[in-house]
């Protein structure tokens, strides 16, 4: 390729907390980005020669703390891009990826970008590394990929830092429509912006742009799953759902002993959701007394927990309090489903309607395995569609947001500067410009004729 | 002996037909360019006005190609102004007043004095399109001129219909019958057409105004020339004034506005251009102003028509005197001709390749409101491109397409025929990423090597750009290797209070190295800007990557499942000649964009291999 490339990263592990995640980088600058940070431990020899793996310290520069990390180094072309590669393999938890994401953004002017969906395996497709069968396969992926994140993307616009990023997007537009007409309307006679509005402007959005990037950071830390209460009759078919849903994906499956509340007893992740199930049954079994009190404490399990997974014996009528664990529950934290569809199905979706139950229901078979995908998805949705407070969805786009932030604070910063040096407008046009670009790879585009429409609707033009 | 075989025909003479028509005839393709009326040639139907911002950019890029738009004004123009010259270099933008009657009398004395171009009054009717392909034009009389490429070029004329208040006029222009028949052959060639409307002011004699009453805007000093090929301006300069609606005005448009034809459906077309808006439509979006600026502007300088610029409306004419009268400095005007709105057919743009030919039938090229635009500049811009590009398809050669990052002519285009428009377009430097570089004073260093290459540049004026581009890099590299008094040259430019004469004066040297202004503008502003420039070449770098990555012709975008539905639809519709083009497609996404990318690359590869194994096979 003619491309001089520019150098990638990413995380290719599944966010939320695991014993190990990577962080790969692929380009000409992989090593030298590498280098800036990494000391190898002990006497390994040179470690950035190919196919080794070399123990050491990655340094983090704000935090001023030093990370455990494996490196690999697969040099090119004998690389899965056929560019240099380098994987770093680091604990698996989420604030520190986001430290490490943090701090091999923020150097070196722009030598390293978030990869996008896709790209690594575009690159090998485009570097010849995979064939034409193959990167068919890829189609698939990257659309797979890429819908996912624009259904998150979408959702994230319910709530949280991702509403301030559009928000932050709609008040650069303004301020573009703003200076985009004194340039190319300065001579029908509608009131310009002036010079001292236009650097007051770009001084308080980047105040606001620097209290997301540390907002988001903050919310990042206190969030890393979504906790999902399974709750049901005893004989519903809740832990064998369990073991169903957390196979399903190979997750890892904690045998902890039911002993805290908040025991974590499975872990499934899907498109890059971690969610952890918590088996309210466990807690019911503990010898705490009669019934009403499992329930009770269900009611408690499920009331700190994100979302309720309702689960029905759909093989036997209805007992009477069937329903009762979901009596004030908000039905977008509800999901319910109808168990044991390899039986005769007794109960039927309309039956629950007819008893006040409005969430999403479906049946499935925690013994055959029947309809525990769609349950994955949906509950995946649930957290894409931001039917939650969305700050876990969040977690998800933090990097990608902070380093669309971080580029936009700069930009505008720099128009500033332009305004404050008597550049003219058409400077601090460019800077602008792309620092709504940078914050469109999260909020969506704004293209030169949205600017237009907002001129046209906002000024009177024509002479 | 009559003529019926030519390599081009260009239906239509005003400012998209003359360029394109000439451009063709200079690349050597035998012409025909046919006009209802030659007394029409290059007419300015609406204000008496080449250039302003983005627009005397274009001038300036299609005098670079070799075109004629900036010559005819530089000999006609009766006020020129350097506008914006308070901002940066980017914004300065040439513009001058016309002498609309001598514009057009020029224009037509170079058509009728080009080589291998005939020049005929005829009206064209229909088009000769046999298999996909057209073959010339029929006219009212039943001639057939046979042509290997048509260029439309039709204005406003299609179906056109004048719309005075409530009373219609089947026109083009005001006094001229419009086209017909060629929409409906054009429809059922099978071409999609819409409908859009534009309106005019009245027009008031000048012996009726109180001038003295309003406020005069002198022309520049020192008149600056549109063309590369212009050495100076020696025409006595005019000036043109300024004036002021009022509430009254306002009162009187707010009680007609039942009798406008915009508000009872008479026109279908929409409600006009919104940076060009009727003075009812300006009234009535808002309603908080109580006055709205009106520029005086003499039509020429044998006359003494006056055109309001800004008044533009569609309002019974008996509105119009009253509107008019109670304006300070008109209240005695006397209206010469009344303002009007013109309805006409257009093709959407998206039927278009970037070289403006159509995708449906070949050989027919598109140019101007056809094309759904506004403004005479912006009419000669793709004139010039379709005659250079329709004589290149004669030629066997491939279009001409110039990129966003050089010409506003490239976003010109390219914002047509990806993305379409849905009210008349008219050019903005904000539609252009690469404003800061796309400047009117450095229109021949971006383009005068395209109108080289297709032999509309003199040799004499292609050596003057090299010695220009000589001086240029003999002058910077001077100045930056140089110290004076300790300082280095070109840090001393780069202070906001000095420009290259004051240097000069400090360091006589460079009037030796840079004795032309020109070369002296284009030091200064490459060594002041250098940051920002520097920054500007970067981000074209990036975009070229993707300009560059073809898609091929034989792609098939209902065979790529993974394209979402909307993306499928609009790629098909488009055609997109790169990645570049197809990432501006509204409703394409960059996911998208990935997907196409890998499957292109994957079959591009797949093919040269199975060419290789071909060839090896054939060798065996």
């Amino acid at each position: 390729m003619t491309d001089t490339p520019d150098t990638i990263l990413a995380v290719s592990t599944p966010a939320g907390y695991s014993p190990r995640a990577i962080l790969r980088l692929s380009g000409p600058e992989a090593l030298a980005c590498v280098a800036e940070r990494f000391h190898a431990d002990g006497d390994y020899g040179d470690w950035r020669r190919t196919f080794s793996a070399t123990r050491g310290r990655l340094h983090l520069a704000e935090a001023d703390a030093q990370v455990p990390a494996l490196v690999y180094v697969m040099r090119a072309p004998r690389s899965y891009t056929r560019e240099d590669v380098v994987e770093l393999h680091v604990p698996g938890c989420p604030a520190l990826l986001d430290m490490l994401l943090d701090e091999f953004l923020s150097g070196g002017a722009g030598a390293l970008r978030l990869a996008q969906p896709g790209e690594f395996t575009r690159r090998a497709m485009l570097n010849g590394r995979i064939d034409l069968a193959q990167a068919e396969a890829v189609l698939a992926l990257i659309r797979a990929r890429s819908e996912s994140e624009l259904a998150a993307a979408a959702a994230r616009l319910g709530g949280g830092v991702s509403r301030r990023c559009a928000e932050l997007q709609d008040q650069i537009a303004e301020l573009r429509a703003q200076v985009e007409a004194a340039l190319d309307f300065a001579q029908h006679g509608i009131e310009l912006i002036g010079a001292g509005e236009v650097m007051e402007r770009c001084a308080s959005l980047r105040r606001t742009i620097l209290e997301e990037v540390s907002a988001g950071r903050g919310e990042l830390a206190s969030r890393g799953a979504v906790t999902v209460a399974i709750c049901g009759a005893p004989n519903a078919g809740k832990s064998s759902l369990l073991n169903r849903l957390a196979g399903s994906e190979r997750a890892i499956v904690h045998p902890t002993a039911g002993t805290t509340r908040d025991a974590v007893t499975a872990q499934l992740r899907a498109e890059g959701v971690t969610f952890n199930l918590l088996d309210s049954a466990g807690l019911a079994r503990r010898p705490a007394g009669p019934d009403a009190e499992a329930v009770r404490r269900s009611r408690v399990g499920a009331a700190t927990s994100d979302l309720i997974m309702l689960v029905i014996d759909g093989s036997v009528p209805l007992p009477q309090d069937a329903l009762e664990i979901a009596e004030g529950v908000d039905a977008a934290r509800l999901l319910c489903v109808i168990n044991k569809s390899d039986l005769p199905r007794v109960v039927e979706e309309e039956h629950l309607r007819r008893m006040g139950l409005e969430c999403e229901m479906l049946h499935a078979s925690a013994l055959t395995g029947e309809g525990v995908d769609r349950l994955r998805d949906m509950l995946w949705r649930v957290v894409a569609e931001g039917r939650l407070d969305a700050s876990a969805a969040d977690c998800l786009f933090n990097a990608r947001q902070r380093s669309a932030l971080g580029r936009a604070a700069e930009e505008i910063e720099e128009g500033e500067r332009a305004v404050r040096d008597d550049l003219g407008y058409e400077f601090a046009a460019l800077n602008l410009r792309e620092a709504s670009e940078a914050l469109g790879e999260v909020t969506g585009r704004v293209t030169s004729q949205d600017v237009l429409d907002r001129i046209f609707s906002r000024f009177c033009i024509g002479k | 002996m009559r003529e019926n075989n030519f390599d081009i025909v260009v239906v239509g003479a005003g400012h998209a037909g003359c360029e394109a028509a000439l451009a063709a005839a200079r690349m050597g393709a035998r012409t025909a360019l046919l006009t209802t009326s030659l007394d029409s040639i290059a007419r300015m139907s609406c204000n008496p006005a080449i250039g302003g911002l983005a627009k005397g950019q274009l001038v300036r890029e299609i005098d670079a190609l070799g075109g004629e738009m900036g010559k005819v004004i530089d000999a006609t123009g009766i006020q020129f102004r350097m506008i914006n010259t308070g901002k940066g270099p980017a914004m300065h933008s040439p513009r001058a007043q016309a002498d609309k009657n001598a514009y057009h009398v020029e224009m037509k004395r170079r058509l009728e004095a080009q080589q291998g171009l005939l020049l005929r009054q005829a009206m064209v009717t229909s088009l000769v399109i046999e298999q996909q392909q057209v073959r010339g034009v029929r006219t009212l009389s039943g001639h057939t001129y046979r042509a290997g490429a048509v260029i439309l070029t039709t204005g406003t004329f299609l179906n056109g219909l004048l719309h005075f208040g409530p009373a219609t006029i089947p026109g083009g222009r005001m006094g001229e019958p419009p086209a017909l028949g060629l929409s409906e052959c054009l429809r059922s060639a099978g071409l999609k057409m819409g409908r859009l409307k534009t309106d005019t002011p009245p027009r008031v004699n000048a012996r009726t105004v109180d001038w003295d009453a309003t406020e005069e805007q002198p022309p520049d000093p020192d008149p600056r020339p549109f063309s590369f090929s212009t050495e100076r301006i020696d025409t006595e300069q005019i000036s043109c004034y300024m004036t002021h609606t009022n509430a009254a005005t306002h009162e009187i448009i707010r009680k007609s506005l039942d009798r406008s034809p915009l508000y009872d459906g008479q026109i279908t077309a929409g409600m006009g251009p919104r940076y060009c808006p009727s003075i009812e439509i300006k009234v009535l979006r808002f309603p908080e102003k109580d006055s709205h600026l009106l520029f005086l502007e003499p039509e020429g300088r044998n006359t003494l028509e006056v055109y309001c610029n800004g008044l533009f409306t569609s309002l019974p004419m008996d509105v119009q005197e009253d509107m008019a009268h109670s304006i300070r400095g008109l209240e005695k005007a006397q209206i010469i001709r009344y303002g009007y709105a013109v309805e006409y057919d257009w093709a959407p743009p998206t039927q278009l390749g970037p070289g403006l030919e159509t995708k449906r039938i070949r050989g027919l090229f598109h140019a101007g409101q056809i094309n759904g635009t506004s403004g005479y500049e912006e009419a000669a811009a793709q004139g010039i491109m379709a005659g250079i590009n329709a004589a290149r398809k004669l030629q066997g050669k491939d279009p001409l397409i110039l990129g966003r990052d050089e010409a506003y002519i490239g976003v010109l285009i390219d914002d047509l025929v990806t993305r379409g428009t849905e009210e008349p377009y008219r050019m903005f430097t904000s539609l252009a990423e690469y404003r800061l570089v796309l400047r009117q004073d450095n229109a021949d260093r971006r383009l005068m090597k395209y109108g080289r290459e297709n032999g509309l540049i003199p040799e004499a004026l292609w050596q003057k750009l090299q010695r220009k581009e000589k001086a240029i890099r003999e002058t910077t590299a001077y100045i930056h290797k140089t110290y004076h008094g300790g300082k280095n040259l070109a840090v001393m430019l780069r202070r906001p209070e000095m420009d290259f004469e004051r240097l000069a004066e400090l360091h006589p040297r460079l009037n030796e190295l840079a004795p032309d202004g020109a070369v002296r503008e284009q030091v200064q502003i490459e060594t002041k800007y250098e940051g920002y420039l520097g920054r500007q070449m970067q981000q074209i770098q990036r975009f070229r990557r993707n300009e560059e990555k073809q898609i091929p012709d034989w792609i098939d975008y209902n065979q790529i499942p993974e394209l979402r539905c909307e993306a499928r639809e609009k790629l098909s519709d488009v055609q997109p000649v790169s990645l570049g083009q197809a990432s501006r497609i509204s409703g394409v996404s960059p996911a998208d964009i990935s997907v196409l990318m890998v499957y292109v690359e994957g079959r591009r590869k797949t093919g040269i291999r199975r060419q290789e194994a071909g060839a090896e096979g054939a060798k065996g």
